[in-house]
């Protein structure tokens, strides 16, 4: 591409030659090419550098120090690193985290991969209406919703235990048992994604050759077969990209377990009962801003990053065309 | 999926698509009942599915009690400024990758995209200490400035822009256009369900964050709605019927938005994929 | 063309803000003092100094601005505002964070024009400023004084056979009161609570410092006592309150709910101040107010707390800033607290004035809390632990208290 890009640019050069504009001293057309270039992305370059680089750089460093914002900073090295292996919190909320995202996860593949065939099915009518109605969570505040599940799941006045006590089941304490907790959030973090998967997955059907599919019904494939020997094949690089989506938001999570557990209804730090939904986020974002130890916080966070680089390779790995997605 | 002779399939086939839609918006019929129900009703049980007599009291409550107007005003900025910002800063730099040469051009291009790698996560201290130095905290620039680089954005404009025939460009500069008109005038028009793709898709993102606010705000003049509600809901724990009211008004506008423009949201998802 | 719209609607959005953020400037660029008040959020209080604040604009045209989060974030935004050299110009702070403060040079003294060193000590109650106290100098003036009381429910308690007028004097007799009064449908879950432990803080506190004869927490070994066999005894009171199926309450039962202003609970540990949250949710409720129970054998001990209006150091408004905490512990202001919020009176002079006798008279009782630092939380996670795991109490207590003595050491740093 840059061959060519150049040699077009080399043919206005010329033309300009042609058309015998007066030479503006000092700057030849390359390089006032160049110096526009610059000013488009000045302000993307600027911000990059501030909000990304320098930040990224001071977080290493401060990983390497213990500080806790009142005190004086201390050159520890990987103290803080050392730390953390050795914190059973930190084990702890990332075992957390890894149950999220097995949970969530395919939950999510498993309820919007078929929801996206039928809905992309020749024959089905009300589509619209459908998919506006999955989607509709994607585009809901967070925050919002939360409150609205957390008082379904309310032990004693929620919908959803009422419903459960009507069907003679046992009710259980969900948010204020260390045992339902994180399940009961599960359930919230995967209705609000269900819309964006499906999204993502009519979008990648959208791009089956129809040729395929009409060879394959012509040779008599039962739609089950047709499923599993095309379609799946050919949308494998949506699968392995919205997976590839939906395991780094779910290494991410905050606000859920955030909203559905501090304050609130239940009166509680962030995080409980008992640490039980204390994802990786919320772990960081605690002894960052609650316990203000800004080092350890920051080493914490370099562990996040390290698992979505390795994720991120992976499927860079998988799809051998890098960042193409 | 394709079902010609198995009729039963496709009864079933409407029959799971129409039960699965209860769980997906009963929280929102739920939501929607309660803030018109009195306490007491709220807290009844069995539960009642419509308010026996609806009131509007919740909702003078909830901007009473608290301001949600400011609220509301503060997330409409921050959203305006960053979307905005995202889109413009995207496109230019997105010209500048896709059509113009320049030395370091993909190592460049490299480095930013490599960005999308680096969690907000580990930013948010030293952002958050920027913040301090700068005197940012609890402003709306303070709520809006992390967001304005997106190596995301960068990228789906350069992706975009690559498919516009350089010879176009080329044709104008011959007839003397500048540098700026032809971006403005012929570029971004040409990119524009890319722009918009890009503005939703920052605007939804936007509009629920709530760990940057949760962090960067002190009172409620900068308060988006996402922490402004967290805290309505701290400080009324109990009150359930005014926080349904609440959540009713914080998701309102949004989906209202969804519903009058719902092609070019689900067009602006799929081409980007939500980010958190 | 709908692109043009959406396009529209932005602008249309960035000229509005433009338009409204340049007037709100316009507007609040008055020459006119205003300094921030912070403090937690509590509906009592929060009323009471809604009532205040215009009463001392309108006498010195000093303009207040409160912000009040949530108890929960109080202390994550107040720490982190402090540190960066951005918070308040006044602020509330529990007895337990006054060393943490003074030691860090975030207040200012108080100066002699306010208040004199004398005036403090012959104003207030003895222990509501002696924390504050530094190389003869205050640091801050008492407010929110409190200590723990007992209600009762009376025509809950009567329903369940009991007689409010005899309230419980011993542990063993409220638990078995308590007992008496729960309720729990078919499956065995709880549907009206013998006593609300919702303010756990409240219940443990009520009994370590019965229980614990010398401190709590020691300051000067920097440790927490409560590991001792007087705390693990006190500890096993909650654990006969909270665990198997003789628990008087629950935290999976209205969790967070207000169980006992909602008449879903009998007893109640609190403190007076609760008062005005009853009214407010549970009006018609009947309620006795009892000391809280005592060890058998022994003279009952109401644990004290308060809180106080401190100024920041580097607060760039300090007369005025001291002129509100003058105003907010003065005497006319503390009557508001005691009307409105239902709150005892710092001011000694003041105490006649409470109507309610036992309130009265169990401020004779008071111990005050030794607490250091923000630790509470720590105590709160082992309360929940022996009421929603089967693990041996006393393990429970020994890693709390380890916890609890780094939480106390980085305090007294």
């Amino acid at each position: 591409m840059r061959p060519a890009g150049a040699k077009v640019t080399q043919q206005a050069e010329a033309r300009r030659g042609i058309r015998a504009i007066p030479r503006r001293a000092l700057l030849t057309y390359r390089t006032r090419h160049v110096l526009w270039a610059f000013a488009f992305l000045a302000p993307a370059f600027v911000l990059f550098f501030f909000i990304v680089v320098y930040p990224l750089g001071w977080a290493l460093a401060l990983s390497l120090q213990d500080w806790s914002f009142f005190g004086a900073k201390r050159f520890i090295g990987l103290g803080n690193y050392v730390r953390l292996w050795n914190d059973p919190l930190f084990w702890k909320s990332l075992g957390i985290s890894f149950k999220w995202t097995i949970g969530v996860v395919p939950a999510i593949l498993m309820i919007s991969l078929p929801l996206a065939l039928f809905l992309n099915a020749g024959w089905l009518r009300l589509k619209s209406l459908y998919r506006t109605g999955y989607f509709v969570p994607v585009v809901t505040n967070i925050v919002a919703v939360a409150f609205v599940w957390r008082w379904m799941f309310d032990p004693d006045f929620g919908v959803i235990n009422w419903f459960l006590g009507v069907l003679g089941l046992p009710k259980p304490g969900w948010l204020a048992d260390p045992a339902w907790a994180l399940y009961a959030m599960m359930v919230v973090g995967v209705w609000k994604q269900i819309g964006q998967a499906m999204v993502l997955f009519l979008a990648g059907l959208q791009t089956i050759p129809q040729e395929f599919v009409d060879a394959a019904k012509i040779d008599g494939a039962s739609p089950w077969k047709l499923f599993w020997k095309i379609t799946l094949p050919l949308l494998n690089p949506t699968l392995l990209f919205v997976v590839v989506i939906l395991v780094i938001n779910a290494f991410r999570v905050f606000t859920i377990p955030y909203v559905m557990s501090a304050g609130g209804l239940q009166a509680r730090t962030p995080g409980g009962p008992l640490d039980s939904t204390r994802v990786f986020v919320l772990h960081i974002y605690d002894i960052g801003f609650r316990q203000f130890q800004l080092g350890y916080a920051s080493a914490n966070a370099f562990v996040l990053m390290a698992l979505i680089i390795v994720v991120t390779l992976i499927q860079i790995k998988l799809i051998q065309r890098p960042f193409e997605y | 999926m394709d079902l010609p002779e198995y009729r039963w399939l496709k009864t079933l086939t409407y029959l799971l698509l129409t039960l699965g839609l209860v769980p997906m918006l009963l929280p929102f019929l739920w939501m929607v009942s309660s803030a018109f129900k009195t306490l007491p009703e709220v807290m009844q049980v069995p539960p009642t599915w419509f308010p026996k007599q609806p009131i509007l009291e919740n909702f003078v409550a909830v901007f009473t009690q608290f301001p949600f107007a400011r609220y509301i005003l503060n997330s409409v900025a921050v959203a305006a400024i960053v979307v905005f910002g995202v889109t413009i800063v995207s496109a230019m730099a997105g010209y500048a990758f896709s059509k113009f040469t320049f030395p370091g051009r993909d190592v460049l291009f490299i480095a930013m995209l490599a960005s999308l790698m680096v969690p907000f996560q580990v930013r948010m201290i030293p952002l958050y200490l920027m913040s301090i130095k700068f005197r940012l905290v609890d402003t709306i620039a303070g709520l809006s400035f992390p967001w304005l680089f997106d190596a995301f954005g960068i990228f789906l404009m350069r992706q975009f822009m690559q498919t516009i025939p350089t010879e176009l460009i080329e044709a104008a500069r011959i007839d003397g256009a500048s540098e700026l008109r032809i971006f403005w005038t012929i570029l971004l028009p040409l990119v524009k369900p890319a722009l918009a793709a890009l503005g939703i898709f920052t605007l939804v993102g936007n509009w629920e964050e709530f760990l940057w606010p949760l962090i960067v705000t002190t009172s409620d003049a900068s308060r988006t709605i996402p922490v402004g509600l967290q805290r309505f809901s701290e400080q009324y724990m109990s009150n359930i019927h005014w926080q349904m009211a609440a959540a009713t008004v914080a998701v309102t506008p949004l989906i209202i938005a969804f519903l009058l423009f719902q092609r070019q949201f689900i067009q602006g998802i799929a081409l980007t994929g939500l980010k958190d | 063309m709908r692109w043009t719209r959406v396009l529209a609607v932005v602008v249309a959005s960035v000229v509005a803000i433009t338009v409204v953020s340049l007037g709100s400037v316009m507007v609040g660029a008055q020459p006119k003092v205003t300094i921030v008040h912070w403090q937690h959020f509590h509906e009592g209080r929060a009323t009471a100094l809604k009532a205040l604040i215009p009463a001392f604009q309108g006498e010195t045209g000093i303009a207040v601005v409160t912000d009040l989060p949530p108890y929960e974030q109080y202390f994550d935004k107040l720490l982190a505002a402090l540190a960066a050299g951005t918070g308040p110009d006044v602020f509330q702070v529990p007895m337990e964070m006054a060393e943490q403060l003074i030691n860090g040079g975030y207040l200012a003294p108080v100066p002699e024009s306010v208040a004199t060193t004398a005036e403090i000590e012959g104003r207030y109650l003895r222990w509501t400023t002696a924390r504050f106290k530094r190389g003869g100098k205050y640091y801050g003036l008492p407010t929110d004084v409190q200590h723990l009381v007992l209600y009762i429910n009376n025509d809950l308690a009567r329903e369940a056979g009991l007689d409010p007028t005899k309230p419980p004097k011993t542990w063993d007799e409220l638990i078995a009161q308590a007992r008496k009064a729960t309720k729990r449908d078919a499956q065995g879950n709880i549907i009206q609570a013998g006593l609300d432990t919702r303010y756990k803080w409240a219940v443990y506190t009520a009994l370590l410092y019965q229980f614990i004869e010398g401190p709590v927490i020691d300051a000067v070994a920097k440790r927490a006592t409560y590991d001792s066999p007087q705390g693990i005894a006190a500890w096993k009171v909650v654990e006969q309150l909270l665990r198997g199926p003789n628990a008087v309450d629950s935290p999976r039962f209205m969790p967070g709910q207000r169980k006992f202003e909602l008449k879903r609970a009998v007893f109640y540990i609190n403190h007076p101040v609760a008062r005005s949250v009853i009214a407010r949710i549970g009006p018609d409720i009947k309620y006795t107010i009892a000391t809280v129970p005592a060890i058998k054998g022994k003279r009952p001990i109401a644990p004290g707390h308060h809180w106080a209006y401190v100024v920041n150091a580097r607060s760039k408004n300090q007369e005025a800033a001291w002129r509100w905490v003058k105003y907010l512990a003065s005497e006319r202001a503390v009557r508001t607290w005691m009307r409105v919020a239902g709150d005892l009176p710092s001011i000694t002079e003041l105490l006649p004035a409470e109507p309610d006798p036992v309130v009265r008279e169990s401020v004779k009782l008071v111990r005050p809390v030794d607490y250091v630092g923000v630790c509470d939380p720590i105590r709160n996670d082992l309360f929940d632990a022996i009421a929603l795991t089967t693990r041996p109490v006393e393990d429970l207590v020994r890693e709390a208290v380890q916890k609890e003595n780094t939480c106390v050491q980085q305090a007294l740093r």
